[in-house]
């Protein structure tokens, strides 16, 4: 057992509330009312501890003795910065946020809640470097936009890997934003720990612990958008509205606790035909055998039925959709499985064993030609992490997936994908303050050798020989971190990411609004370099500033290019690999503390994002003025610049604040439509918010894009609407 | 949030209000396209209509195509066109003035793909047995660039003579409407 009490350094009063985790290991302790803690059940030795409590500075205790029967007195400094205590995605492990070796955004639930959202792509488009094209989230410009099929940025639900098996996207609707205590984003390739899809970043959502006491929550949320601003884009003289409601409760019983949630969300869209209606269903168990050891199980159901506006009626109606779509729809169904055991060995060892299921499934036969596909992804890990040759923690560990998607013959048809992988990550310590870490993935995967266009089909042939059914991927990675000085603490990194083509990558054939989809069974996996070099300095405890200067070279990049047919008088488009792309930047973000409880934050981001066209390239049918075989080119669908900048004030239960972000205009796009950029312009957006505490009630009024400024991202479609929103949330 | 805040608070929207509105207060999109410059008109549709067609759009070229790859370069279309109804008022934006030679109606097949050669009608003075040019001036829309369609004659080479008989017999052969 270790004790202890927390307390301010100033003026020596406790700390009820502060957290104390020990590294490396998943226990942790509250402070009571008094400041007091216990960690029990810890094996007699030494172990570090990281303290920390909200508007403190978080402290690392290092090689702290268990069993001693001695109490610890610990102090915690005030801070007016707020930095995020630990991070648990950089190396699979528990580790305090400034020694992580990478770049690591944290949105806490409080941020979340913040933006009256029902997705987590709100909260993300605020983090440095992050952006969302359509549905597809974007890390310092490893993403551009293809048509919902393929992620760069694998994304994760308490570590299971949440990217579907038919189109390797992510379905943002499934995920219970009302129970995630916490996103983690990583930039920068995270393959050596995750393997496919981690080319870009990673983004770990972690979800809510049952409570310790009985604690009933909910959310009413209620909204409107405004009309257009020009008169004759209106489509509808009724309110566009958006309401919904969450409810969860969570308590122990004994060993176990256990934390149950439903939600429902209605919307009337702001497009014409974009309307959804969401149910949701979560439950979270966790059986405490010892202090030490649990099982964790969780379910995640959802059902969406959705309108679909692909793009718009016409340039002077763009909020309406074409006559022929009008009826267009989807239902899609999501259901997650995932079990966890935990066991902490001994001081030395502990080890989890996990297994998920991922079912994905979609049914558009509302609209015309429409089908059903379902997929199902379903797996298993091992991972054992040892510490007992300090100074040095290791992980190591097992991971296997198989991808089964079954869909029509015309479409996707029947695809099985087996991913087989091995990992080991080390993390060693030179000195207390600083630290190297070695990562080393070995991934297999082995797909199906179906590959042939359907009968009838006007995509070329392809034969079982065009088809990369077996393919390897060594991922290395190493990192450092070094802290110094007042508050300078330094990282850098390099590592090899890849993403493995999706089924929809592959085997799509489809032909929708004039564009054939056709198939490419010769699709193999893209690669990058990924390297960083950062610095973070805090200044007293009223300011900070994180700079990161990034450099990724990518190999074989999949992108959705035109395809030659055979008949030369049409042309169709498939995803191909593209010969070569660079991108590299910097990133500023900078925190201060103002009089008033007044608080200013700016992250601005600088990409230079090209693409090495191959000297056969076949350009697209528009917007090729500046594309040459054989030159470079701006990657379609990237922001140059990226700015966003915000100023809070929180204090006695009530906070406001205001954002404005600024996204450079593209400097390329798809070239599939003849407008080319003529409507896409820089993009300015304003936001704010009040909110007030009253107890345990809470009001949160918000305003998006104040200016009511219309901007569109992909072709043809407009991305934005002001909105008022009415948040009541409370915790009983 | 103390009395300060709640002092400087105004003042700190107000910086933030004044930061944004020159770029912002525009609403970013205009209602009709930049200019406005392009070609709009009528499509009046006749006949039976067949029930394998899917889409129709009217197409634009500042050329007549002269090789299959010609068939690429689109001034500007409008993909939108209600073919269900009797007549739709069409509007092609262009990005440039000048002499616009080719102004097509076409259609696609349900569960197909675009073929450029796949033409409905196009635009032509009557009297004339070719295509009429439509010019277009900088920031003004050119009206009244009326189109029929007869479903009828769809697939009626003869019909179409009109509208491929500016093509160069080599792209004809190409299309294996050869005359």
């Amino acid at each position: 057992m270790l004790c202890g009490r927390i307390l301010d350094r100033r003026d020596g009063t406790a700390l009820p509330g502060a957290t104390v985790v020990v590294l490396g290991t998943e226990s942790g302790a509250l402070a009571d009312g008094e400041g007091r803690f216990c960690l029990q059940g810890l094996p007699p030795g030494s172990y570090d501890l990281l303290v920390s409590f909200v508007g403190y500075e978080a402290l690392k205790l290092h090689d702290v003795e268990a069993g001693s029967g001695r109490d610890l007195q610990i102090s915690l400094r005030r801070s007016s910065i707020e930095l995020p205590p630990l991070v648990v995605s950089a190396t699979r492990r528990r580790q305090a946020f400034i020694e992580a070796p990478l770049s690591i955004s944290v949105a806490n639930s409080g941020d979340i809640a913040a933006h009256n959202s029902f997705t987590l792509q709100a909260p993300l488009r605020y983090q440095p470097g992050v952006s969302m094209v359509g549905s597809q989230v974007n890390i310092r410009g490893s993403s551009g936009y293809s048509r919902g099929t393929g992620s760069r940025v694998l994304l994760l639900l308490d570590g299971f890997p949440m990217l579907s098996a038919d189109l390797g996207d992510i379905k943002w609707r499934s995920i219970p934003v009302g129970e995630v205590e916490r996103l983690e984003v990583i930039k920068g390739s995270g393959s050596a720990l995750y393997g496919t899809g981690a080319l870009g970043g990673v983004i770990n959502v972690i979800t809510r612990r049952p409570s310790a006491d009985p604690r009933t929550r909910f959310r009413l949320l209620g909204g409107l958008y405004s009309q257009p601003a020009h008169e004759s884009w209106r489509w509808t003289d009724g309110p566009m509205y958006l309401t919904g409601m969450d409810w969860s409760h969570s308590r122990r019983l004994g060993r176990t606790g256990a934390l149950v949630s439903a939600g429902y969300k209605r919307s009337s869209g702001y497009h014409e035909n974009d309307d959804f209606r969401r149910y949701h269903l979560f439950a979270k168990g966790v059986h405490h055998f010892s202090p030490g050891t649990y099982w964790s199980n969780l379910v995640n159901w959802s059902v969406d039925d959705h309108g679909v506006f692909l793009r718009w009626k016409n340039r002077l109606e763009p909020l309406k959709v074409p006559a022929k779509d009008q009826d267009a729809g989807t239902v899609s169904w999501n259901l997650n499985l995932n079990s966890e055991f935990y066991r902490l060995h001994n001081r030395s060892l502990g080890y989890r064993l996990k297994g998920f299921y991922y079912r994905t499934a979609f049914d558009n036969t509302r609209s015309a030609g429409g089908f059903e596909s379902v997929g199902h992804k379903t797996g298993a890990e091992v991972q054992v992490d040892y510490t007992g040759w300090e100074p040095a923690a290791l992980t190591a560990g097992t991971f296997a997936a198989y991808d089964l998607v079954r869909s029509p013959g015309d479409f996707l048809g029947r695809r099985t994908l087996l991913n087989l992988a091995f990992y080991s990550h080390g993390v060693y310590s030179l000195l207390p303050q600083a630290e190297i870490s070695v990562g080393l993935r070995y991934d297999l995967h082995r797909r199906d050798r179906g590959g042939q266009s359907a009968l009838g089909s006007p995509c070329p042939p392809s034969s079982n020989r065009d088809i990369r059914h077996l393919q390897r991927q060594f991922s290395p990675q190493v990192g450092m971190s070094y802290r110094f000085g007042s508050g300078t603490a330094l990282r850098a990194s390099a590592g090899r990411g890849f993403r493995a083509p999706s089924v929809a990558e592959i085997h799509t054939q489809a032909a929708a609004s004039g564009l054939l989809v056709c198939p490419n069974p010769g699709l193999h996996a893209e690669h990058n370099w990924s390297s960083e070099l950062g610095v973070r300095q805090s200044l007293a405890d009223f300011a900070a500033l994180d700079l990161a200067l990034f450099w990724n070279t990518f190999e074989d990049l999949i992108e959705a290019r035109p395809n030659p047919l055979p008949d030369a008088a049409s042309a169709a488009t498939s995803f191909r690999n593209i010969s070569r792309a660079r991108i590299r930047g910097l990133e500023v973000e900078g925190q201060l503390a103002l009089p008033h409880g007044l608080r200013w934050r700016t992250a601005f981001t600088f990409l230079d994002a090209v693409e090495f066209l191959a000297p056969d390239e076949i350009l697209p049918p528009y917007c090729r003025k500046d594309l040459v075989p054989g030159e470079q080119a701006p990657l379609p669908y990237r922001f140059r610049h990226q700015l966003t900048t915000g100023i809070a004030a929180t204090g006695r239960g009530n906070r406001m604040g205001a954002t404005l972000r600024y996204l450079s205009r593209f400097e390329r796009v798809s070239g599939l439509f003849p407008e080319c950029r003529r409507d896409h312009r820089p993009i300015y957006l304003a936001d704010a918010f009040v909110g007030r505490r009253w107890g345990p009630v809470e009001v949160n009024v918000r305003v998006d894009n104040l200016l009511q400024y219309h901007y569109i991202l992909t072709e043809r479609k407009i991305r934005s609407m002001r909105r008022f929103s009415l948040a009541l949330s409370g915790v009983i | 949030m103390d009395r300060g805040a709640v002092r400087a608070w105004p003042g700190a929207m107000l910086w933030a209000v004044l930061l944004c509105w020159n770029s912002a207060c525009d609403h970013g999109l205009e209602a009709r396209p930049p200019g406005p410059t392009g070609i709009s008109g009528l499509i009046t549709f006749t006949g039976e209509r067949p029930d394998d067609i899917e889409q129709v759009a009217v197409a634009v070229y500042r050329e007549t195509p002269q090789t299959l790859s010609d068939f690429w370069a689109i001034g500007g279309w409008d993909t939108e066109v209600e073919f269900t109804a009797r007549e739709y008022s069409y509007f092609v934006p262009l990005d440039r003035e000048g002499t616009y030679r080719w102004v097509v109606v076409a259609w696609r097949r349900k569960d197909a793909f675009w073929n450029f050669d796949s033409l409905l009608g196009c635009y032509h003075i009557p009297g004339d047995d070719l295509p009429s040019p439509v010019v277009v001036t900088q920031g003004e829309i050119t009206g009244g660039i009326d189109i029929s369609v007869d479903f009828e004659v769809l697939e009626d080479e003869a019909s179409q003579a009109t509208c491929l008989g500016a093509l160069p017999p080599e792209l004809l052969d190409e299309l294996g409407r050869g005359r």
